[in-house]
C-alpha cells in the first residue's frame, strides 16, 4: 500500500514537473510568435556558440552580454538583432547550406567557414568593407590569413594563439633549465630527465598536443612554413619536411608514452593545470584561465622551439550573401563593434582570450587588471604576437580530416615499440588518398 | 494458490541450476553495478582525477548536484523531455502497434517489402536525414518548436518498436482471433479488443525501448530546438563542457541525475509488462 | 505459442474490408516513412553515383554511364579507412549476435526464477542501458585512462611493466572499445525475459512432469519457444553492433584501426572540409545492404536450427 502510494506520488511529481517544462515556456512562444511576425526581413538571427551557463563557463556569459549590449544599443532601428546560442552549429550551418541557404550571421567559431557555402557564393565578401573602414588593424591577423583571392569571408573576434605552457618547478626538480625549451633535441632531453623523477610526473601531453609539435617544426624552415600556409598536396606529403616533421614528433611521443597521449587536451588538462603532474602543456593562450591558484607561480608561458607561435583566425563571424540591405548594414556593423579596441579589450581581461585588434595594449591592461591569470594571459599573448614566425594551424589549411589522420598516427606510433618509419609510410598512402 | 505453486518450483531447482542461476545473477550486478558505482563514486569527487579509480573521495564534494539543480535548470530539462519523448512514444506506439499486426497477421501482398523499407530504415545515415527533416521541418513552420521534435521522434526509431511488436504478436495464438472473429468482431475490433489488450506487455517493452531512446536522444534535439527554455535533458550535459575544458565533475553529477527520472519510472511500470506476464498471460 | 499459417476461412466474404482493413492499419506507418525515409533513401541511393561535394553541394551531379562507379571506386580502391571499418562493423555485428544473445539469454533465463530480491537485479540490470552511449563512452574513457583508469592498474597485476594506453594498441584497442558495450544487454534481457515470462505455466509443469527441471527445461522446452525472439533480438543486436558510432567516436577516434562504417560516412559528409556527401553516400548504400545481408543471416541461421514441435 505504502508503495502504492509512493509511486503515484513519484507520477504525480513528474507530471507536474512536465506541465512546469510547459508552462514556463509559454509564454517565451507567444513572445515568439510576435517576434516571427514581424517577419525575417527585420530580424537579423545570429548564431553563436556560447550556450554554456554562466556557472560553467563565466566567459560564455561575458560574450553573450557583448552581444545583448550590442542588440540593446540598436534597438530603436528598423533591423532587430537577436543572438542565439545553439549547441549544434555545425550541423546546423551544413543543413542550410546544404539547403542553398545561410544563416544571417554566424560564428563559426574555430571550426572555419564551410567551404561548401563559399563556393555557392553564400557568404558576405568583408573586404571591401574593412578597407573602406580601414578595419586592417582592428581585425589584424584576419586580414591576412583569412584573404582568399582577394576575399575575406569571415572576421574571428579572437585569434587562436597557441605556444606552450611548462611547471617552472618541476623542470626545477628534474635539473632542467628554460633554454631546454630552445630547440627539439634539448626539449627531449629534458622530457627523459623528468620522467626519470620517477615520482609519477611526466614529460608533456601527447596526441593533440604533439600534432603542434609536427606544425612547430614545418614552421622552422621557410619551405615548410609555405607548405602548411598552402593546402596539402600529393608534393607536401612526400616531403622532406613533412617526414623530418612527423618523425621528431612521434618519437618524441614514444619516448613519453602511449598512456600520455589524448585525441583532446580537455581530457587531461586538469593533470598539469591543477594537479601538477605535467612538465609542459601545449595550449593556447587561454589556457592562463584554467591554472590552478596553487600552481599559478610555477606555470609559465612559452614559445615552441625555434621562437615559433601558432596563430589562428580560425572561423569567426560569417555574414549571409543574401540578405536586404538593411540587414547586411547591421551585420557589417556589429563586425566594426565586435573588433572595437572597448569589446576586445573585454575579450582579453574577461573571456581571457587573444583578441585580434591589434591595438590594444595587453600588457598595461593586464597590469590594470592586476589578477594574476591575466597577468598570465597578457604575457602569453605576447609572446605569440612578438615571435619570430608566427603560423597558421595545419587543421585549418590541410583540414580536419588530415589533421585527424596526422594525430592518429601520432597517438600510435607513441606506443612502445611501434616502428615510426613504417607506421609514416601508411600514413602518407592514408593522407594522399583523403586528398584524392 | 499460484504463488505457492512457483515456490515449489524453485525449491525443485536442481542444484546444478541453482549455482547456475546464482552466477548468471552475481555476474548481472557485477556488469551493471561497476560503471555506476564508479559513476556516482566520481560525481562526489572534487576532481574525479586527482582520486581515480574506486578510490573514496576524500571530502564529499556535491558542488556538480548543486549546480545542476540551482543553476542548471533540471526539472525544466525534465519537464521538456518528458514531454517530447512521452507524446512521441504514445504516437509511434499506436502507429506501429497497427502496421506490425496487419503485418504479422494478415497475408496480402507487398508484405515483404512493408518489411524490408521499415528494416532498411535503420542503416539510413543521419548525415543521409539530416538536410530532409531540417528542410521538412522548416516547410512546415515548425522550427524550433517541441512539435518538431515530437514528429521526428515519432517517425524515428519506427523499426525497432516495429520488430519487437511484431514478435509479440507472433506470439498470440491465432485461435483467440477466430474465437473472437466467430463471436462477430470486425477486424478492428478484435484487434482493439482482443489482441491489443493482450500484446500490452509486448507494445510496453517497446515503449520503453523508444522512451530511452527519445530520452537520451541529442543530435536531432540540438538540430531543431535552439530555445533554451525548449531543450531536452541531453543538453544538461553539454554545458559542462566548453571548447576548452570539461568540468568532470558536474558532468557525471548530471549523468547520474538524468537517469533518475527513467529509472523511477520503469520501477513504476514494470510491475505492468514484466510483472503482468508472470505465469503466462498469453494462454494457449 | 507459434502456429503455422493456417488458410484462411472467409476470406471472400469479408474480403473487401479486409483489404480496407490492412489500407488503413498500414497507411500511417507507411505515411511515415515517405515522409520521413523515402526522399533520403532515394538520395543516398542515386547520389552515391553523383560527384557531389563542396563544389556543387546545392546541385548533385550524375558521374554519367562511364564513370558509373567513381564513388564506389574511390571508396573501395583509395580511401584508406573503408575496409578496416567494414571489417570492424561486420565483426561488432557478429560479436553482437554471437555473444550479446547468448549472455541476455542466460541472464534473462535467471531472471526469470523466483529468487529472492529478484525484482532488484531485474532493475538494477537495466539501468546501464538507460545511460546514452555518449555517456557511456565518456565514462569508458575515464575507465580505460592509463594513468587513472581502472583497466591499467588490473593488466599491470599479470605485467608489470606495461604501461601503454590499451585503446592504442591494434587489437586490444577493438576489444576495450566491444567490452564498453558488449555486457549491457539490459534492454535485450528485457525483451527475451518478457517473452520466457510469458511461456504459459502449464507448459512448464508439463516438462516436470517428464522429468524436465531447471537447466534442462530452459533448453528442451523454453528457448525453442523463445525462438521468435531470440531471432529478433539477434536481428536488432547485429544491426546496432554494425552501426556502432559513439564508442568509436569518444574512445578512439578511429585510431589504432578502429573505424566503423557510420564513423567513416560521418567522416566523409562533415569531417571533411570538402563535404564529400557523394562518397559517403556510397558508403551509406553498403551499409543499408549490410542491413539486407545480416537479416538474411540470421533469418538462415536460425531456420537451420532444429523445428520445435516437441511439446
Amino acid at each position: 500500500m505504502k508503495r502504492k502510494l509512493v509511486s503515484v506520488l513519484l507520477v504525480a511529481a513528474m507530471g507536474v514537473s512536465v506541465l512546469a517544462g510547459c508552462g514556463g515556456s509559454n509564454p517565451v512562444k507567444t513572445d515568439e510568435d510576435k517576434k516571427a511576425a514581424v517577419s525575417d526581413e527585420n530580424v537579423l538571427e545570429f548564431y553563436h556558440g556560447y550556450y554554456q551557463d554562466k556557472s560553467e563557463w563565466a566567459a560564455a556569459q561575458v560574450m553573450r552580454d557583448i552581444y545583448d549590449e550590442f542588440a540593446k544599443a540598436h534597438s530603436d532601428g528598423t533591423v532587430t538583432f537577436k543572438p542565439i546560442p545553439v549547441e549544434n552549429r555545425d550541423d546546423i550551418v551544413s543543413a542550410k547550406v546544404a539547403g542553398g541557404s545561410f544563416p544571417d550571421m554566424v560564428d563559426v567559431g574555430g571550426a572555419g567557414v564551410p567551404q561548401s557555402a563559399i563556393s555557392q557564393n553564400l557568404v558576405y565578401d568583408l573586404k571591401p568593407y574593412i578597407d573602406e573602414n580601414k578595419l586592417q588593424d582592428a581585425v589584424g591577423l584576419n586580414y591576412t590569413q583569412h584573404d582568399m583571392d582577394g576575399h575575406i569571408y569571415a572576421v574571428h573576434d579572437q585569434i587562436e594563439s597557441r605556444g606552450l605552457w611548462y611547471n617552472s618547478s618541476i623542470f626545477e626538480k628534474a635539473g632542467v633549465s628554460v633554454d631546454a625549451l630552445k630547440d627539439w633535441n634539448s626539449f627531449g632531453e629534458a622530457m627523459t630527465k623528468i620522467s626519470a623523477l620517477n615520482d609519477g610526473t611526466y614529460g608533456y601531453i601527447g596526441g593533440q598536443g604533439s600534432s603542434y609539435i609536427v606544425n612547430s617544426i614545418m614552421a622552422s624552415t621557410e619551405n615548410g612554413k609555405k607548405m602548411l600556409e598552402s593546402e596539402l598536396t600529393e608534393e607536401i606529403i612526400n616531403s622532406d619536411e613533412f617526414a623530418n616533421a612527423f618523425k621528431t614528433a612521434a618519437k618524441l611521443d614514444q619516448a613519453n608514452g602511449s598512456d600520455h597521449t589524448t585525441d583532446d587536451n580537455g581530457n587531461l588538462m586538469a593533470e598539469f593545470n591543477t594537479n601538477g603532474k605535467v612538465g609542459v602543456l601545449f595550449n593556447g593562450v587561454w589556457n592562463a584561465s584554467g591554472i590552478d591558484a596553487s600552481l599559478v607561480d610555477s606555470i609559465e608561458p612559452s614559445l615552441f622551439p625555434g621562437n615559433i607561435a601558432i596563430a589562428s583566425a580560425g572561423g569567426g563571424l560569417a555574414v549571409s550573401n543574401k540578405m536586404s540591405d538593411e540587414k547586411t548594414k547591421l551585420a557589417l556593423e556589429f563586425i566594426k563593434y565586435m573588433t572595437s579596441k572597448e569589446v576586445q579589450e573585454k575579450i582579453f581581461t574577461e573571456v581571457q582570450a587573444n583578441p585580434c585588434n591589434t591595438t590594444v595594449d595587453l600588457n598595461a591592461l593586464a597590469q590594470k587588471s592586476g589578477d594574476a591569470a591575466t597577468i598570465k594571459l597578457a604575457k602569453a599573448c605576447s609572446e605569440v604576437n612578438s615571435a619570430d614566425t608566427v603560423v597558421i594551424d595545419m587543421n585549418y589549411t590541410w583540414g580536419p580530416d588530415v589533421d585527424k589522420a596526422i594525430i592518429n598516427a601520432l597517438m600510435e606510433c607513441a606506443v612502445s615499440g611501434t616502428d615510426v618509419d613504417t607506421r609514416f609510410e601508411s600514413l602518407k598512402k592514408e593522407l594522399l588518398a583523403l586528398i584524392g | 494458490m499460484k504463488k505457492f505453486k512457483k515456490e515449489k518450483t524453485v525449491k525443485d531447482m536442481p542444484i546444478g541450476t541453482k549455482i547456475f542461476t546464482y552466477l548468471c545473477l552475481i555476474w548481472a550486478l557485477t556488469v551493471s553495478l561497476v560503471p555506476l558505482i564508479w559513476l556516482v563514486l566520481s560525481s562526489l569527487k572534487k576532481d574525479p582525477m586527482a582520486r581515480p579509480g574506486f578510490q573514496l573521495p576524500d571530502s564529499i564534494c556535491i558542488d556538480g548536484y548543486i549546480s545542476t539543480f540551482r543553476d542548471l535548470h533540471v526539472l525544466r530539462y525534465f519537464g521538456n523531455s518528458l514531454f517530447v519523448a512521452g507524446i512521441s512514444v504514445l504516437i509511434s506506439v499506436v502507429m506501429i502497434s497497427m502496421s506490425a499486426y496487419v503485418v504479422a497477421r494478415m497475408e496480402f501482398r507487398g508484405k515483404a517489402l512493408v518489411n524490408i523499407l521499415l528494416y532498411s530504415t535503420m542503416f539510413i545515415p543521419a548525415t543521409a536525414l539530416t538536410y530532409p527533416v531540417y528542410n521538412l521541418i522548416n516547410n512546415l513552420h515548425l522550427y524550433d518548436t517541441r512539435a518538431a521534435l515530437i514528429l521526428i521522434y515519432s517517425c524515428s526509431g519506427i523499426a525497432v518498436s516495429f520488430f519487437v511488436i511484431k514478435n509479440y504478436y507472433n506470439n498470440i495464438p491465432r485461435e483467440l482471433e477466430e474465437a473472437a472473429r466467430i463471436d462477430g468482431c470486425g477486424y478492428f475490433k478484435t484487434w482493439l479488443m482482443v489482441i491489443f489488450p493482450i500484446a500490452r506487455p509486448g507494445i510496453m517493452t517497446a515503449a520503453v525501448l523508444a522512451f530511452l531512446n527519445n530520452w537520451n536522444e541529442y543530435y536531432w534535439a540540438s538540430l531543431v530546438l535552439i530555445t533554451r527554455e525548449k531543450l531536452t535533458v541531453p543538453a544538461l550535459l553539454s554545458t559542462f563542457t566548453t571548447s576548452f575544458n570539461t568540468n568532470y565533475n558536474g558532468l557525471f553529477s548530471a549523468m547520474v541525475v538524468i537517469i533518475l527520472p527513467p529509472v523511477v519510472l520503469y520501477c513504476i511500470f514494470s510491475k505492468f509488462f514484466l510483472e503482468a506476464l508472470s505465469g503466462g498471460a498469453v494462454k494457449g | 505459442m507459434e502456429i503455422v499459417n493456417r488458410p484462411k476461412k472467409k476470406k471472400n466474404k469479408l474480403g473487401i474490408r479486409r483489404t480496407e482493413f490492412i489500407i488503413a492499419f498500414l497507411a500511417p506507418t507507411l505515411f511515415v516513412f515517405c515522409v520521413f525515409y523515402l526522399y533520403p533513401i532515394i538520395t543516398v541511393f542515386v547520389t552515391s553515383f553523383c560527384k557531389w561535394d563542396y563544389t556543387n553541394i546545392t546541385s548533385p551531379e550524375f558521374f554519367g554511364w562511364n564513370d558509373l562507379w567513381n564513388n564506389y571506386d574511390y571508396i573501395f580502391n583509395k580511401y584508406p579507412f573503408f575496409w578496416e571499418a567494414l571489417k570492424n562493423s561486420t565483426k561488432w555485428a557478429i560479436v553482437g549476435a554471437v555473444v550479446q544473445i547468448p549472455i541476455a539469454t542466460l541472464i534473462a533465463l535467471a531472471l526469470s526464477r523466483k529468487v529472492k530480491g529478484i525484482k532488484f537485479v531485474r532493475i538494477v540490470y537495466i539501468i546501464p542501458n538507460m545511460i546514452s552511449t555518449a555517456a557511456m563512452g565518456v565514462i569508458f574513457l575515464q575507465l580505460y585512462n592509463p594513468s587513472y583508469g581502472i583497466i591499467n592498474p588490473i593488466i599491470r597485476l599479470f605485467n608489470k611493466n606495461f604501461s601503454d594506453s590499451i585503446l592504442l594498441l591494434k587489437g586490444p584497442a577493438f576489444v576495450a572499445m566491444t567490452c564498453a558495450y558488449i555486457f549491457f544487454t539490459g534492454t535485450t534481457t528485457l525483451m527475451i525475459l518478457g517473452n520466457i515470462m510469458a511461456v504459459p505455466e502449464e507448459i512448464r509443469e508439463a516438462a516436470m512432469l517428464d522429468g524436465a527441471s531447471g537447466l534442462k527445461q530452459d533448453l528442451h522446452i523454453t528457448i525453442p519457444m523463445i525462438k521468435g525472439t531470440l531471432k529478433t533480438v539477434s536481428v536488432l543486436a547485429a544491426t546496432s553492433g554494425f552501426l556502432l558510432y559513439n564508442e568509436v567516436y569518444f574512445l578512439t577516434k578511429g585510431a589504432a584501426g578502429t573505424y566503423s562504417i557510420s564513423y567513416v560516412i560521418r567522416e566523409l559528409a562533415i569531417t571533411s572540409p570538402r563535404t564529400q556527401f557523394g562518397r559517403a553516400n556510397a558508403v551509406a548504400m553498403i551499409q543499408i545492404l549490410a542491413g539486407m545481408v545480416i537479416i538474411l543471416v540470421v533469418s538462415f541461421v536460425y531456420s537451420l536450427s532444429p523445428k520445435k514441435e516437441k511439446h
